[in-house]
Order: C-alpha cells, then sequence, then structure tokens
C-alpha cells in the first residue's frame, strides 16, 4: 500500500489495513435449537444490517382503496399504485406509512384493479396493491383518507454468522447460520420497531434442545455505520486505535461521503484459526454417504473459538425419498474448544439452512476463530 | 510479544496480537452477482479482479468466494454451478459448469434458459494487498 496503515503478523499476513475491511463483532447472545424443527429465532437487530444509515426518500401520498381484493390479517391494507400526481409506485419493503409508526413489510404478488383498455392498453387509475404492514391497520383501511408513503434507502451489508455451544461440555454436530427475514408480524418474536426482522435459527444433530452463543459480525464499513457504542465490544470511545479510508465513500447511494472504517481497537476482529472451503462431495446426486473431515489442529486454549456458520447454511436437498427430503451439507462436529472438525451429513427440513437443487460445486466456507479473550 | 501490536480491551483482556499467526478476514465485496450462460454459448464465464492475487496456489490458499445466493428449483432440469479458478494476476474467472438435463435426468441441450445467476461474497484471508 502506498499510504496508510498496515500491521502483519509474524509470518507477514496482514491483521489489519487502512485501505481494506477486517470483519468486527457487532452483537452477541445465545439461542436454543433442536433437530429438525428449530423454532426459536435469533433476532438480529436492524442496526446490523446497516439501518443506522438509512437516508429517508422523498415522501407520496396515496389513496386508501376501502373495497376489493379481501384481507387475510388485521396488518393488511390496500394502497393505490398511483400517487395522488397520477404516477405509479411500488412500495418496498421497509418505506414508512403516517399511522401509528408503522412501516410496509410486505406487498402482494398480484396488482389489482388494472383494466385492460379496448385497445389493449392497460388503465392503472384504479389499481393497488395489498401491503401487509408491521402494526394493526384495522382503524385506517376503511377510510378514504390518503396515507403519506416515505420510502427508506438501506445499504446492502450483510452480518456474518459466528455459533458455539454455551456449556463447555457439549459434543455433537450442529449447522444453521442462514439469515432469514419475519415476515408476519402475528409471530410472538416480530418487532413491529424493527424493520428488517432478520433473524438466524441453529440446528443440532441431537433431539434435546442445545443452547448456542452466538457472534454476529460485519465488515468494518458496516460496523463503522453503526450509530453510538451499542456494537462496542472491547471498551469506549476516547482511546485506541482506528484505521479509514480516504472520505470519498457512502453508505448509500444517496448518502452524504464519509471515511469508512476499516479497523477499530473498539470492536474484536474475528481471527481465523483454521479455515476450509468445501464442495458438496463427488459422487452422483441424491447418492450421499456421511463423510467426516479435519479442518486441522487446534491448539489446546481456553479462549473461546466459535465456528463461522457460512458453510452450513447453503444444503444439498435429496429427493429421493418423496415428500420426505433430506438435505445434506456441512456440519461442525464439536468435540471440545479444542478439537473441532467437519462432518457431511443429512438433517430433516427447517435446519436454519437455506436447501439447494443444483450441485452446489461452489465452494462452501468453513472456518473456526475466536475473538480474543474475555467472552 | 518482541515486536508488532497488541491490543487490550479495558479489562486487560487481549483482543489482538500481531505476534501470533492467526489471519483477520478481509471482505473484499460483499453481494458480488455473476451470471453466466451455459457452456455452448457465449458469456460462460466472467473474468473478476481481485488485488493482490498472484497464482492458482495463491487463490486456493488466501481467496474464499462464498456462495450466499439460494439457488432454487429450474423446472428446465439444469444442474450448474460457477467454477472459480485463477486467470492471471489480479484476475479470477467464474466458469458456468454442470449439466443441462430433462427433469427426467437425461442429458439435454443447454439453452440460454440455463443461464445462471449467482450470488458471492469475497474474503481475503489476510495477506499483503499492496
Amino acid at each position: 500500500m502506498a499510504y496508510g496503515i498496515e500491521v502483519f503478523n509474524s509470518t507477514g499476513k496482514t491483521v489489519f489495513d487502512s485501505e481494506h475491511y477486517v470483519e468486527i463483532a457487532a452483537f452477541t447472545g445465545t439461542v436454543n435449537s433442536s433437530h429438525s424443527l428449530p423454532t426459536t429465532k435469533f433476532m438480529i437487530p436492524d442496526w446490523c444490517l446497516g439501518y443506522d444509515q438509512a437516508v429517508t426518500l422523498a415522501s407520496t401520498t396515496h389513496a386508501i382503496i376501502t373495497s376489493g381484493q379481501s384481507f387475510t390479517s388485521v396488518y393488511q391494507i390496500r394502497i393505490k399504485y398511483q400517487d395522488t400526481g397520477g404516477t405509479g409506485r411500488t412500495i418496498n419493503s421497509g418505506a414508512g406509512i403516517n399511522y401509528n409508526g408503522a412501516h410496509v413489510v410486505l406487498r402482494s404478488q398480484t396488482l389489482y384493479g388494472a383494466v385492460i383498455n379496448a385497445d389493449n392498453s392497460v388503465n392503472f387509475d384504479n389499481a393497488y396493491y395489498v401491503y401487509t404492514m408491521s402494526k394493526d391497520m384495522t382503524a385506517i383501511r376503511g377510510s378514504t383518507t390518503a396515507r403519506v408513503i416515505t420510502p427508506i434507502e438501506v445499504t446492502t451489508v450483510r452480518p456474518t454468522i459466528y455459533a458455539r455451544p454455551t456449556s463447555s461440555s457439549y459434543s455433537g454436530q450442529f449447522a444453521g447460520g442462514e439469515i432469514f427475514t419475519l415476515t408476519n408480524p402475528a409471530d410472538s418474536q416480530f418487532d413491529s420497531g424493527d424493520i428488517a426482522n432478520a433473524y438466524i435459527l441453529m440446528s443440532t444433530s441431537g433431539s434435546t434442545p442445545v443452547q448456542f452463543e452466538i457472534m454476529v459480525t460485519l465488515p468494518a464499513y458496516g460496523w463503522g455505520g453503526i450509530a453510538g457504542t451499542k456494537a462496542h465490544t472491547s471498551g469506549t470511545g476516547g482511546y485506541g486505535v482506528q484505521a479509514k479510508t480516504h472520505p470519498n465513500k457512502k453508505h448509500t447511494p444517496s448518502g452524504s461521503n464519509v471515511a469508512f472504517i476499516t479497523y477499530d481497537s473498539r470492536g474484536r476482529p474475528a481471527k481465523g484459526l483454521l479455515s476450509a472451503t468445501k464442495a458438496v462431495p463427488a459422487g452422483s446426486a441424491n447418492n450421499y454417504s456421511v463423510i467426516s473431515a479435519s479442518l486441522g489442529s487446534l491448539s489446546t486454549s481456553s479462549t473461546k473459538r466459535w465456528c463461522r456458520m457460512d458453510g452450513t447454511s447453503l444444503a444439498r436437498v435429496d429427493t429421493r425419498n418423496y415428500p420426505n427430503y433430506q438435505y445434506w451439507g456441512w456440519r461442525y462436529n464439536w468435540v471440545s474448544n479444542n478439537n473441532i472438525s467437519l462432518k457431511f451429513t443429512n438433517a430433516a427440513a427447517g435446519s436454519g439452512s437455506v436447501f439447494i437443487f443444483d450441485t452446489l460445486s461452489s465452494d462452501l466456507f468453513l472456518a473456526v476463530a475466536d475473538f480474543g479473550l474475555g467472552l | 510479544m518482541a515486536y508488532g501490536f497488541e491490543l487490550y480491551d479495558n479489562n486487560e483482556n487481549l483482543i489482538l496480537d500481531s505476534s501470533t499467526p492467526v489471519k483477520t478476514f478481509n471482505v473484499y465485496e460483499q453481494g458480488l452477482t455473476v451470471t453466466l450462460q451455459p457452456n455452448n454459448l457465449s458469456g460462460n464465464t466472467y473474468d473478476y479482479t481481485v488485488p493482490g492475487l498472484t497464482s492458482q496456489a495463491d487463490l486456493d490458499a488466501n481467496y474464499v468466494f462464498i456462495r450466499r445466493d439460494a439457488g432454487g428449483f429450474s423446472l428446465f432440469g439444469s444442474s450448474s454451478s460457477h467454477s472459480i479458478t485463477y486467470q492471471s494476476t489480479n484476475t479470477v474467472r467464474f466458469q458456468y459448469t454442470g449439466n443441462c438435463t430433462t427433469l427426467f435426468g437425461a442429458i439435454r441441450a443447454c439453452t440460454a434458459f440455463d443461464a445462471k445467476t449467482q450470488i458471492f461474497d469475497v474474503i481475503i484471508l489476510g495477506k499483503d494487498l499492496s
């Protein structure tokens, strides 16, 4: 690098530099898992998904349609496609409505009320979508009073999930870590004040729920975009080391130019101890065998090790026994804090991974890391 | 330590020590979207630039392309992923891999409907990128 700060480790690898973004811990907590259908969600707060840097865009006003497509919940409302100026707008998730602090959770797949004219053109004058909102809409959806819709623009930062069993005596296999979005406002874990309602699930090889500690990390630019001190895990402000880029970056297209953080001593960086990239093993589809694989050796240490869940978040579908599909993928085989390996094995549905129908020959990333002492 | 950089939190816990050979994960890009046509059509490769890349061995050891898309079921029976190999200094090549099959598993000629889009996060496992 031609300028800035760079720190190397003892083998000449870059620990951090002021031009590239280290992955930093932002949020931690615990969640219970179960084997087949984990139902307890680990909710990830909006500020871990870049919402502290969301930009409010220009508002528009839309009529409310008081009759038409039936509602299936108290959270739904019909909003006219065209704003009061006659411009058609499909309102995206996250957009606010001037009622009780609610926002759009989902838009219906169908645009209702559009009419085909005699000349085959389409008349959108009375077209509308059914929107699922974050709060009860029954008080306003029967009134023709127009509502103000305020879209937002959000960066695309995506967290990475690490997990480890809470109990030091646990042994078994676990997977999960795919980030899902909770779109049912009636769910007990839905937070109407949270726009993304992002969550993960964890699954294990046993039938008994197991508690896992979860660590949510972000690229340093996303971590640096979090307002206040809520993501600080190694201390408070006012001292330490911070590396930044040139101030020519933007969190969102409509945001202002800022310097992005590339490293900050107030956060804890993920430090890879072991890593591997693994594809689904060779062999014909739907004919897999359980495979054990090493990630390498760990030194004996009391510092907590964490498993990076990327590589367990995709699973190949075995469709032989329709409709009882099985889902094959890589899982961490945890024996102890000093003994972690891999196992390619199957699981039932709903195990916290996303299921994929292609050959999955693109590599999956599996790694063991720690975040230093004191966790 | 004899040299380097140590970092402690406010409880004197050691957070970072540059004298040990751990690797930090540098997040080079998130959400890289790559659409490839099947191998019998043009557009079946895509070249992508990463800093500091010197060889296939370097790519294998220090660069990670994490699959992020959820895939999906294809009515056309396509079964593919993107392979990623060293092409030249600082350049990797994505290429369409796999066959196109009928719903019953028989191999058939691929068409433009078999094009695949996949999404990746790009991680560099701690190396000198200057």
